[in-house]
């Protein structure tokens, strides 16, 4: 089975969950962006896991062979030979027909999962492409989908297609959000002021955005000057540079850094974050790290809930 | 969290996830107590660990969420038994060759000019030292090895340079590093080193590991030329 790319405004490219034990030799972890979309374009795919596309802008591609797919992530017009389509669906599609993504919003972040998986060359064990590591891709380089390219994908499992995913699954993503905040790492180091101006203040997303961090533009929060080794980032990580203003470090974000982080974004709302796009905006709320897990392993359950039905 | 043995602090890093400051006078010292805890770690290996990352005076450790919590986790590692065992005696030496004033990569006048050490010293002080590789980061195979002679420790650029040449061998602060590709980058350059470190898609893609050690020596520009036809020096 294969599916030939025919647009591609922005860019896409392959992600699976990432990379695993290789961040002590200097690999990111990589992996979705919105690891919920991803994960669920998956479910609705019948499998756990499998490499799927993330896209940034419009895309169109024809499918080759019948298949089963599903497209996920945040608001776009979908059409199957121009007849539209609901997000978050397992689509059946047939030989010769043609779809077409349009994203409500540029930069947002969508998925196109197959089931089986697209079959893309894996590196360091995963098929994630990064590009500055040159890994990953068709041609296992670090390029990004090409338009014309075709890719096949590997024989769908046996997993049972599950049916309609229920509304309460549905992420309702906004253009203002408000992200729960794990504190961790040099947390000590701002003061209940500065803690009071970050969670009192509203954010907005500059347009330096990419997979490696999220800088975001507000009240700047101080810092004592004191000195700091370099240290594991964790993913989510919010790091507080000399200037004050956050920067969140998403998938692609390097291993080590020497910038204090006030703690990480919890990841129950890592995925509400990861749509924002320049100009939204944003607040943060105190999570701790017990109840941010206990979100996130209920999102989990009920997943798995739906999917036993 | 409170402090145990060799660890000063603990701290959250994510719900997923402990970073584990080493207690200890020296960098050297902080380092080793890593590498010891860390060891100790990769040899245990419980179920529902994922990830370690060491660095300087910092151990990562991130864990399967669905498995466990951070305080078993905590609890895990405060009771883990840690050699104190002060010799690394699986360490790998690493002895790379470096042409030394290589054109694309030769700040050893800012150097100079900066510490006020004449250039043919600055190169013979760079060699002199066996370095530990105290953290692998920032990019693949990229290697911080320490300690630079205090009296080479110089700041970084003032503006930092958009493409630093592969193999480009650096100095910052007390710490010196080889760059495993092209990068942007504000570290003093002395030369180029012809041995790859990272070499994207084979088994083994990099070649330095946390806790290695490294000596540098002098080869001439033909000989960086002929690398690796020339038998290498050991």
């Amino acid at each position: 089975m294969a599916v030939q790319f025919t647009r591609i405004d922005l860019t896409a490219y392959p992600v699976d969950e990432g990379r695993r034990g290789q961040l002590h030799q200097g690999f990111c972890q990589s992996g979705p962006l919105d690891p919920y979309a991803f994960m669920l374009a998956n479910a609705l795919c019948g499998q756990q896991s499998g490499t799927a596309i993330e896209f940034i802008g419009a895309l169109e591609c024809e499918f080759q062979h019948p298949a089963l797919i599903s497209i996920t992530g945040a608001a776009a017009e979908i059409t199957l030979d121009g007849q539209l389509q609901l997000p978050w669906q397992s689509l059946r599609v047939e030989r010769g027909q043609r779809l077409v993504v349009q994203p409500a919003r540029l930069g947002s972040k969508h998925y196109l999962a197959i089931a089986g998986g697209f079959d893309f060359p894996t590196a360091t064990g995963s098929a994630c492409l990064v590009r500055r590591e040159k890994q990953g891709g068709l041609h296992g380089d670090g390029t990004p989908l090409q338009v014309g390219d075709i890719i096949r994908s590997l024989p769908p499992g046996n997993g049972a297609i599950p049916g309609e995913l229920p509304v309460w699954l549905m992420p309702d993503y906004q253009e203002a959000v408000n992200i729960g905040l794990v504190h961790g790492y040099q947390h000590q180091w701002l003061s209940s002021l500065q803690w009071q101006r970050l969670y009192s203040s509203e954010y907005t997303l500059t347009p330096q955005v990419d997979r490696m961090g999220y800088r975001l533009t507000g009240t700047a929060i101080s810092l004592p000057e004191q000195a700091l080794y370099s240290e594991a980032i964790a993913l989510g990580a919010m790091q507080i540079p000399p200037d004050g203003q956050p920067i969140v470090m998403m998938a692609d974000r390097q291993t080590l850094g020497g910038y204090p982080k006030a703690g990480t974004v919890a990841r129950c709302d890592l995925n509400h974050f990861a749509q924002c796009i320049p100009g939204d905006k944003i607040t943060f709320y105190q999570l701790d790290a017990d109840e941010a897990r206990a979100r996130w392993l209920l999102k989990l359950s009920a997943i798995k809930r739906w999917l036993s039905h | 969290m409170q402090a145990f043995g060799p660890v000063r602090r603990v701290e959250i890093a994510g719900e997923d996830g402990l970073i584990f400051y080493a207690a200890g006078a020296s960098l050297a010292e902080l380092n080793q107590q890593i590498a010891l805890l860390h060891q100790a770690l990769s040899e245990s290996r419980p179920d529902w660990l994922l990830e370690l990352v060491p660095s300087y005076d910092s151990l990562m450790l991130v864990f399967d969420m669905t498995e466990v919590d951070y305080h078993r986790v905590y609890q895990y590692v405060a009771t883990l038994p840690v050699s104190t065992a002060t010799t690394h005696s699986s360490s790998t030496l690493h002895r790379l060759p470096v042409w030394y004033g290589a054109p694309e990569a030769n700040d050893l006048a800012l150097v100079s000019q900066a510490t006020g050490i004449p250039e043919a010293d600055i190169i013979q002080r760079h060699q002199a030292q066996t370095y530990t590789v105290y953290a692998v980061g920032f990019a693949p195979g990229f290697a911080y090895l320490g300690e630079l002679d205090a009296g080479l420790a110089t700041p970084r650029l003032a503006n930092p340079r958009k493409a630093v040449p592969k193999g480009a061998v650096a100095i910052a602060d007390r710490q010196t590093a080889v760059y495993p590709d092209v990068s942007p980058g504000g570290w003093h350059l002395l030369g180029l080193c012809p041995v790859a470190l990272y070499t994207p898609g084979c088994d083994k893609p990099v070649l330095m590991q946390a806790g290695d050690q490294v000596e540098f020596y002098a080869i001439s520009e033909a000989q960086y030329h002929a690398w690796p036809a020339e038998p290498e020096d050991n």
